[in-house]
Order: C-alpha cells, then sequence, then structure tokens
C-alpha cells in the first residue's frame, strides 16, 4: 500500500468512520423472541439437571467423609482398648517376672 | 419536558417490576425485555460481526443476559447492562475467530481506487458519495480485521461509535486506565495498517 501524509491518513480515517455509521440497521428476524425463550428454557432445565448431579455429588461425598470420620475413631478407640489390654498383659508380666525369684537370688 | 421526565420515571419502575417478577420465577416475561431491546442490540451486534452471524450473535446475547440477571444490581439502566452484554459478546466472537485463525481478506484494486477517489474528493457532495460506496464498507472491514479482538473492540466503542473512554470502559468491564492506554494504540496500529505498515 501507499504511504499516506497525516492529513491523508486522517481524511481516510474520516472517510471509513462516516461509512461505519452509515451502515444500515440490520432487520430483525421473525421468531428471534420465541427461539430465545425456548433456549432458555432448555438451559434451566439443563441447569436444574445439573444441579440435581450437584446433588447428588455432595451427598456422596458428605457420606464418604462421614464414613471415614466413623472409621477413623472408631479405629482410634481400638487402637486405644488394645493398647491398654496389651499395657495391662504387660503389667502382669512384670508381675510375674518381679515376684518370681532370679536365678542368682536362691 | 415534565411529563417525559414522568414517562421515563414510569417506564423505570414499569422496568423494575418486569425484572422482579422475572428473577422471581415467571421466566415468560422475558420475552417482553426481548422485544423492548432487540433493534438496540442489532444495532449494536450488526456494526460488529459479520452479517450472516448476526442473528446468532442477538440470540446469545439474550440467553447470557437471561442468566446473568442475578447479577444485574441495578446500578446501570437496564439497557446499558444488556447493551455492555452485546458489546461483549461481539468481543468474544472476534477472540474466538483470532483463535480459528479465518484467512484475512486481502484490498482488490477496486479498493485500492475507491481511496484514491475518497482522498481526491474535491467537495463535501463527492466526499459523502464515496464514503457510501460498498467499497468503503469493505475497506473498514478489512482494516479492522487486522487489528487484535480487544484493540477491535475498544476502537469501535470509542473512535468509530463515538462513546467517552468512561462509556466504552463500562461496556467492556475493563479500567478507564485500560481504555484510554488501548484506544490510543488501536488507533495508532488502524494508521499503521491504512498506510500498509503493518
Amino acid at each position: 500500500m501507499t504511504e499516506y501524509r497525516d492529513d491523508e491518513l486522517q481524511k481516510l480515517e474520516r472517510a471509513l468512520t462516516e461509512a461505519y455509521r452509515r451502515q444500515p440497521d440490520p432487520v430483525p428476524g421473525a421468531g428471534l423472541a420465541q427461539q430465545v425463550m425456548r433456549d432458555i428454557r432448555q438451559g434451566a432445565s439443563d441447569s436444574g439437571r445439573w444441579i440435581s448431579a450437584v446433588a447428588v455429588d455432595q451427598l456422596v461425598w458428605r457420606t464418604a467423609t462421614m464414613a471415614a470420620a466413623v472409621v477413623l475413631v472408631l479405629s482410634v478407640f481400638t487402637v486405644g482398648v488394645v493398647r491398654s489390654m496389651t499395657g495391662e498383659r504387660a503389667g502382669l508380666l512384670a508381675e510375674e517376672f518381679e515376684s518370681a525369684p532370679l536365678l542368682g537370688d536362691e | 419536558m415534565a411529563d417525559e421526565s414522568l414517562t421515563k420515571r414510569a417506564q423505570a419502575g414499569d422496568e423494575q417490576d418486569l425484572l422482579r417478577r422475572i428473577r422471581g420465577g415467571d421466566r415468560d416475561r422475558f420475552a417482553e425485555l426481548i422485544s423492548r431491546y432487540e433493534d438496540r442490540v442489532l444495532r449494536i451486534v450488526g456494526r460488529r460481526v459479520p452479517a450472516a452471524r448476526v442473528e446468532e450473535i442477538v440470540h446469545d446475547v439474550f440467553v447470557r443476559a437471561y442468566f446473568g440477571l442475578a447479577q444485574f444490581s441495578g446500578d446501570v439502566p437496564f439497557d446499558h447492562w444488556l447493551a455492555g452484554i452485546a458489546v461483549r459478546t461481539c468481543y468474544d466472537f472476534w477472540r474466538d475467530r483470532t483463535r480459528e485463525e479465518v484467512p484475512v481478506s486481502t484490498l482488490t484494486d477496486d479498493h485500492h481506487r475507491w481511496i484514491e477517489q475518497a482522498l481526491g474528493a474535491q467537495s463535501d457532495d463527492e466526499w459523502r458519495s464515496q464514503v457510501s460506496r460498498w467499497e468503503a464498507k469493505e475497506v473498514l472491514e478489512w482494516a479492522l480485521s487486522r487489528l487484535s479482538p480487544e484493540n477491535r473492540a475498544v476502537l469501535t466503542l470509542v473512535h468509530l461509535d463515538g462513546h467517552s473512554v468512561r462509556e466504552a470502559a463500562q461496556l467492556l468491564g475493563w479500567t478507564v486506565v485500560t481504555v484510554k492506554v488501548r484506544a490510543h494504540r488501536a488507533r495508532h496500529a488502524l494508521r499503521k495498517i491504512l498506510s500498509g505498515n503493518l
């Protein structure tokens, strides 16, 4: 393309701006509102389905979290009980050893 | 004058009531808003996207507006808010098109001849007849198609539509400073394109 002077560029810009403003307005197509409303109804029911899918997901996650928490509490409780039982056993065993005379004592 | 202001206020109240009903679940009343603003949205979209895609984009604007109604705070008039959605939907159209890498058209001898004639117009009548020709629109489309989607959006709003920087910022959802900088860069880029340097 040709190199234009500043005043020529301004003139060209002005012509293009005027051409832009003179564009005729497009004619509205028939039935736009009906088409939009149909898609809105469709979109709303899709989003309803999406919401219920999200709700199911949340329910699954909540149930899994609660189950995991119950398992954790039970595990801690079981470990505690087992430890205390083995502790008692160990204590009893220690008492046995202490009460029994050692070889050198005899 | 007072009558006009009262009518405007009554219309605004009527619109607020309509919006309240739609948000309250009376979905079908949205059709009233479509018929009220269809022409305005058509005018915005029709000047920004190719004729073959206008209807589809106008449709998308109203669907976006419906699902975005919860975000409409009422701080600005509804038609301004809707115009913003229209402008941004057109901007998204050009961004998607850039990603698709649609080939840019080139200028023909007819276009070059038109530029020379437009520059050489001696009288106002001659100049007016030149700007009405189909080549004018095609040269403009050619130049705009070589701009980035951001520059195109700002240049169209500020330099072609004649919106203020503040209005353009509101419509695009950008800051005033961003629009100011972009508008300057966009005009510079357009001049380079027209001079054949870009």
